[in-house]
């Protein structure tokens, strides 16, 4: 079988890169994209423990940054699985946002994954999967109206996708909930306790909980599924 | 007053990212003016969209919408802001007003889904 090759974005730390640690592991080359250059430190170290891994330093808002990413993936004669992973926040209240709050966060989270898939749709292998990273807070939280935009703007992307690339290309999302990372730990510890109260699983979730999941939709074993989206919350999504 | 926001972009054929992240922003700054008066606010979609039917870049825009208007139910269950999608099926005009009537008083951060078409299909 020939080698699958994976391109992440954001895979310069956090969720991006326990992502391509576990794709790696499972086999897959890996493409690791991202606008810090610490990614080719994370390609490296990656390649240390023989895994095969470059990094491409690219901000996924820009032209020319897009064109490094699409020349990157024709490079490697084509992509098996697209982890649009790379997001940020710029929290603030309704009434406080500005403009430019908002629209910073849907040009990372949304305009870029949206332009991404687009300008690689010639260079995704027959069969490949695309995972849109997504969020719990898609369904609503507070101080986050640009995010919450910006990750449902991405559930509804992915339906869309999803029904127009079918049955060449699947297309799904993972919607992680509250996960240990240094926005998390940042938190006060009796309002990280509050939260975690409020988790079925009664624990906070961890990188490698999100990035099973992604592995698992990038792989044959979810080949029925498309459209869908997974929410990796310890069941906070449901809960009262 | 109830502000009933619509977004010409959603019935562009064209729309792309760029066109999504433009009418996003326009429909930001409408619901923050409303809010700031005091004003309960009606977002208008096309059902269509909240699944993908008619395109990726529409059933972005309507998801970013949607997604608006949990954030800011989220954010006003205390102060008790009122926000709602009202999502229309094909055969109703998104300029009918008398559609907006229907959307019941006390509702806020939902997604009212009128018409058949999406029964059976995944809650959007
Ligand atoms: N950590 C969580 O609890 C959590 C929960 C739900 C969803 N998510 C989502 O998961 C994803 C990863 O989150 P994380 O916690 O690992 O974040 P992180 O901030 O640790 O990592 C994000 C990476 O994306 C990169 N990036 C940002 N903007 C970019 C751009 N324009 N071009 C290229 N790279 C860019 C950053 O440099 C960074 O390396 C995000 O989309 C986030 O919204 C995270």
């Amino acid at each position: 079988m020939s080698t699958r090759t994976a391109l992440v974005t954001g895979g310069a730390r956090g969720l991006g890169l326990a992502i391509a640690r576990v794709l790696a592991e499972r086999g897959h080359a890996l493409l690791l994209v991202d606008r810090d250059d610490a990614v080719v430190a994370a390609a490296e170290e990656l390649a240390t423990d023989g895994h095969r891994a470059r990094a491409v330093v690219a901000d996924l808002t820009h032209d020319t940054g897009l064109a490094s990413v699409v020349a990157a993936a024709a490079d490697a004669g084509g992509i098996d699985v697209l982890v649009n992973n790379a997001g940020i926040t710029r929290d603030a209240r309704l009434l406080k946002m500005t403009p430019e709050d908002f629209a910073a966060v849907i040009d990372v989270n949304l305009v870029a994954p949206m332009r991404l898939a687009e300008a690689l749709a010639e260079h995704l292998r027959e069969g490949a999967s695309v995972v849109n990273m997504s969020s719990r807070a898609a369904l609503g939280n507070f101080g986050q109206t640009n995010y919450v935009a910006s990750k449902s703007g991405l559930v509804g992307f992915t339906r869309g996708l999803a029904l127009a690339w079918a049955p060449r290309v699947r297309v799904n999302a993972v919607a992680p909930g509250l996960i240990d990372s240094p926005m998390s730990r940042a938190m006060p510890e009796d309002v990280l306790v509050g939260l975690v109260n409020k988790i079925p699983a009664a624990r906070i979730g961890e990188a490698d909980d999100v990035a099973r999941a992604v592995a698992f939709l990038a792989s044959d074993d979810s080949s029925y599924l498309t459209g869908q989206v997974l929410t990796v919350c310890g069941g906070r999504s449901v809960a009262p | 007053m109830t502000v009933v926001l619509r977004t010409p972009a959603i019935d562009d054929p064209a729309l792309d990212a760029r066109g999504v992240r433009a009418a996003l922003l326009v429909a930001f700054g409408q619901v923050q003016k409303a809010i700031g008066a005091d004003e309960d606010i009606v977002v208008v979609v096309p059902a269509a969209d909240l699944l993908g039917h008619r395109g990726p870049a529409r059933a972005a825009l309507v998801g970013g919408l949607v997604g608006i208007v949990r954030a800011v139910a989220f954010e006003g269950a205390r102060p008790g802001w009122r926000i709602n999608a009202l999502a229309l099926p094909d055969e109703v005009d998104l300029s009918d007003d008398t559609a907006v009537e229907r959307v019941p008083d006390g509702l806020s951060g939902q997604v009212v889904t009128m018409g058949t078409a999406l029964i059976g299909k995944v809650a959007p």
